[in-house]
C-alpha cells in the first residue's frame, strides 16, 4: 500500500493568520501520531485532509485521493473521530451508529448489523438501546469512534480521542485503537496526551506554528542520550557512588540497585566501568539512556523557537 | 462494558450519495414525531377529512335530493360553510367539481394555521439542533453534499407539512368522490387532485424553505421559533391594517402582498380558478357576494413568495455550504 497521507507546500491562511504553512508530509499506514501544542495547526490539518476546509494553496491527497476534487471518495474510506461530542438528540447508541452508517451509504440492513458489531466492539453493546445523552463522557468518546468505524474505513482521524476520560474509559480507548491498528486500519490520532500517543503509535509528526517539526519512528526520535546510563549493579552503592562522584560522574537513584549517571564530557562509558571496578561493585547492566517522546518533543519545540 | 470482541473488517459495498437524505428524513420524522404536541397536531388533521366528507355528503344529497322541501334546512347549512346560497342552482351535480373546489378553499384556511403550528413545531430545530449538539462534523466527514443534507432536512419538514395538508385534502376527494359518484366520476374531479398537489407542494416549498433559513440562523431553536412566528404572523397584522387603510382594490392587492396567508390564499382562489367557478354557476346576483370578495391580483402575491423563497434558499445553501467547511472547528 502507498502512503495514506501526502502533503506538498500545504497551506492555509484565515485572514492574517497562516494556520498551515507549507506543510510537506507523506505518512505511511500505521498508527500515528500527529503532536503539537494548542494552536500548532492539527485541527486544522485535519479538516484539510477531510476536504471541510479548502487549502489556501498547496496539494493534499489522502489514500491517493486529491483533496479539492474527489472529497467524496475521501470521506467514503476515512471516518473522524471529533474532539466534540457530536451526538443527535434523541437517538439511541445503535439508533447512532445506524444513522452514521447510512450517511455514510450504507442500506439500512448492512448499517444496523454493522451497527451492532461495532458497538460490540467499542464495549456498548449493553448500552446500545439507551439514549446516547445519558451515557458518560467516555462512553460518548466510545460512540463517536463507532460511528467513524461502521463503514469500515481504511483511514481514521481521531482528534483527542483520549481527552477528558477517566483512567480506565482511557485504558479502553487506547486498547479499542491498538486493535484497530492490527486489524489493518490505519490511524491518524491528534492528541496532546504524549503518554497515550508513545503507547499506541508507531511514528508521530509533531507540528508546531503551523509547520512539521520532525517526523519518524518514535523509537528513532527517542534517541539514546550519549551522557546519560543507566546502571544496574551489584555489591555497595555506596562505595560505586564514592568512586563515581570522584571522576565528576552525577549520581541519582533510580532504584534499588539502579543508579542513573550522566558523564562528563567527552568521558565514555569505560569512566563508569573503571569506577565500578574501583568500588568492588559488579556491573549487571549499562544502557545508555533513551529520551522519552515528551522531550523529543520539547526539543522539536525548543528548536523551532530558537530559529 | 466488555470491549473484549475483536474487531472485523466489512466487505459490503457503499451505495451512491443518492440514499444519503432518504436517511436524513427517516430519522428527523421519527425524532420529531416524539412530540406529543407534533402528533396532535396530525390527529387533528384528520378533522379535515371529516369535515369536507360531511360537506361532500351534505352536497350530494343535496344533488340528489335538493329539490324536496324537507332538505331546504341544509341549503342553510351550506351557506353558512361555504358562504353561497345554492337555492337557486339547477343541475347540481354539473357543478360538483366548482362545489368541491370552494369546500378545499374553505379547508385551506385551517390548514394554513395547522401548517404554521407544524412548522414552528418541527422546522425550528432542523439545523438549530445540529448546530447546539455540534453535530455536523459527523454529517461533513461522510460523503455528503450539502445539497443532500439541505434536501433531507426539507423533505423532514415537508413531510409534515404535507400530513396537514397534502394527505388530508387527497383523502377527502377520494372519499368523496367514492360517497357521490363512485370511482365513475373520479375523472370529474381529476384536475382538482392535480390543482391540490400543486398548492400544497408550494406550501411545502416556501414554508420548508423559509423555516430552514431560520433555522441555520441560529443554535437556539427558541429564536428560530420567534422568528418563524413573527415572519407569518406580523405581516398578518400589517396586512390587516392595510387592508383597513388602502382604499383602492390595485393597492391592496400590492400591498396586502407583505402576509404569507394573505398571498396564498389569493394563489389559491387564482389556482382553483374560483370566479369562474362562481360565475359557471349562474348564482342568482348577491349569493356569492362575500365569498368573491377577496379575489385579487395574483401577480403580486406569486412574485413576492417566489422571490422570498429564492432568496431565503440561496441564504440557506451559503450558510450551509459555510458549515460544511467550517464543520470539523465547530
Amino acid at each position: 500500500m502507498t502512503e495514506i497521507l501526502y502533503c506538498r507546500d500545504l497551506v492555509k491562511r484565515y485572514g492574517s493568520i497562516t494556520a498551515l504553512n507549507g506543510i510537506t508530509l507523506s505518512v505511511e499506514p500505521g498508527v500515528v501520531g500527529l503532536l503539537g501544542p494548542n494552536g500548532a495547526g492539527k485541527s486544522t490539518l485535519i479538516s484539510v485532509l477531510l476536504g471541510q476546509v479548502p487549502a489556501t494553496s498547496g496539494r493534499a491527497r489522502v489514500l491517493g485521493f486529491s483533496i479539492r476534487r474527489q472529497r467524496r471518495r475521501i470521506r467514503r474510506r476515512i471516518g473522524f473521530v471529533p474532539e466534540n461530542d457530536c451526538l443527535i438528540p434523541g437517538l439511541s447508541g445503535a439508533g447512532y451508529v445506524h444513522y452514521a452508517g447510512r450517511l455514510a451509504g450504507m442500506s439500512h440492513a448492512d448499517a444496523m448489523q454493522r451497527a451492532h458489531e461495532v458497538l460490540d466492539y467499542v464495549g456498548l453493546g449493553e448500552a446500545r438501546y439507551r439514549p446516547a445523552e445519558q451515557y458518560s463522557s467516555g462512553m460518548k468518546q466510545r460512540l463517536k469512534l463507532a460511528q467513524a468505524l461502521v463503514h469500515d474505513p481504511d483511514v481514521l482521524f481521531l482528534d483527542e480521542p483520549t481527552n477528558g476520560m477517566d483512567p480506565e474509559g482511557r485504558q479502553l480507548m487506547l486498547s479499542l485503537i491498538t486493535g484497530l491498528g492490527r486489524a489493518g486500519i490505519s490511524l491518524l490520532i491528534s492528541s496532546h496526551l504524549l503518554p497515550d500517543v508513545e503507547r499506541v503509535c508507531q511514528r508521530v509528526v509533531i507540528m508546531g506554528s503551523g509547520e512539521v517539526l520532525a517526523t519518524g519512528d518514535i523509537e528513532q526520535l527517542r534517541q539514546p542520550h550519549p551522557t546519560l546510563y543507566t546502571v544496574d549493579y551489584e555489591g555497595s552503592g555506596e562505595a560505586l557512588r564514592e568512586s563515581l562522584a570522584k571522576r565528576r560522574v552525577a549520581v541519582q537513584s533510580q532504584a534499588e540497585r539502579v543508579v542513573t549517571v550522566e558523564l562528563p564530557a567527552p568521558e565514555t562509558q569505560t569512566l563508569i566501568l573503571e569506577a565500578a571496578r574501583e568500588a568492588g561493585a559488579p556491573i549487571r547492566g549499562l544502557h545508555p539512556r533513551r529520551s522519552s517522546l515528551e522531550e523529543a518533543f520539547m526539543a522539536a519545540i525548543q528548536g523551532q523557537q530558537n530559529r | 462494558m466488555n470491549g473484549s470482541h475483536r474487531y472485523e473488517r466489512w466487505s459490503g459495498r457503499l451505495g451512491g450519495k443518492r440514499w444519503v437524505w432518504p436517511a436524513i428524513v427517516r430519522v428527523g420524522v421519527r425524532l420529531a414525531s416524539k412530540s406529543a404536541s407534533t402528533r396532535l397536531i396530525l390527529l387533528a388533521s384528520t378533522g379535515f377529512v371529516v369535515a369536507s366528507c360531511a360537506i361532500f355528503y351534505i352536497l350530494s344529497i343535496l344533488e340528489a335530493l335538493g329539490s324536496r322541501p324537507e332538505f331546504n334546512e341544509l341549503y342553510g347549512i351550506v351557506q353558512v360553510l361555504l358562504g353561497v346560497d345554492l337555492r337557486g342552482l339547477v343541475q347540481m351535480g354539473e357543478h360538483r367539481e366548482a362545489l368541491w373546489r370552494m369546500v378545499f378553499m374553505i379547508m385551506l384556511k385551517g390548514q394554513l394555521a395547522c401548517a404554521l403550528i407544524v412548522i414552528a413545531q418541527v422546522g425550528p430545530g432542523l439545523i438549530a439542533n445540529d448546530l447546539r449538539s455540534r453535530a455536523l462534523p459527523i454529517y461533513f466527514s461522510k460523503p455528503i453534499t450539502p445539497l443532500s443534507y439541505l434536501l433531507g432536512k426539507w423533505a423532514i419538514v415537508a413531510a409534515f407539512i404535507g400530513t396537514v395538508t397534502l394527505l388530508p385534502n387527497l383523502a377527502s376527494l377520494m372519499l368523496g368522490t367514492l360517497m357521490t359518484g363512485g370511482l365513475g366520476s373520479w375523472g370529474q374531479t381529476l384536475g382538482l387532485a392535480w390543482d391540490l398537489v400543486v398548492l400544497d407542494v408550494g406550501i411545502m416549498i416556501v414554508g420548508g424553505v423559509v423555516i430552514l433559513t431560520l433555522s441555520a440562523a441560529s443554535a437556539d431553536r427558541r429564536y428560530v421559533t420567534v422568528g418563524w412566528l413573527a415572519v407569518c404572523l406580523l405581516p398578518m397584522v400589517a396586512q390587516g391594517v392595510l387592508d383597513d387603510a388602502l382604499p383602492s382594490k390595485s393597492t391592496q392587492a400590492f400591498l396586502g402582498s407583505v402576509s404569507p396567508y394573505r398571498d396564498v390564499t389569493v394563489l389559491a382562489d387564482w389556482l382553483f380558478d374560483m370566479e369562474a367557478a362562481y360565475e359557471g354557476m349562474s348564482l342568482p346576483p348577491g349569493a356569492a357576494e362575500s365569498a368573491l370578495s377577496h379575489s385579487l391580483d395574483p401577480v403580486y402575491p406569486a412574485v413576492v413568495l417566489a422571490a422570498v423563497t429564492l432568496l431565503a434558499a440561496v441564504l440557506c445553501y451559503r450558510r450551509v455550504m459555510r458549515m460544511s467547511r467550517a464543520a470539523a472547528t465547530l
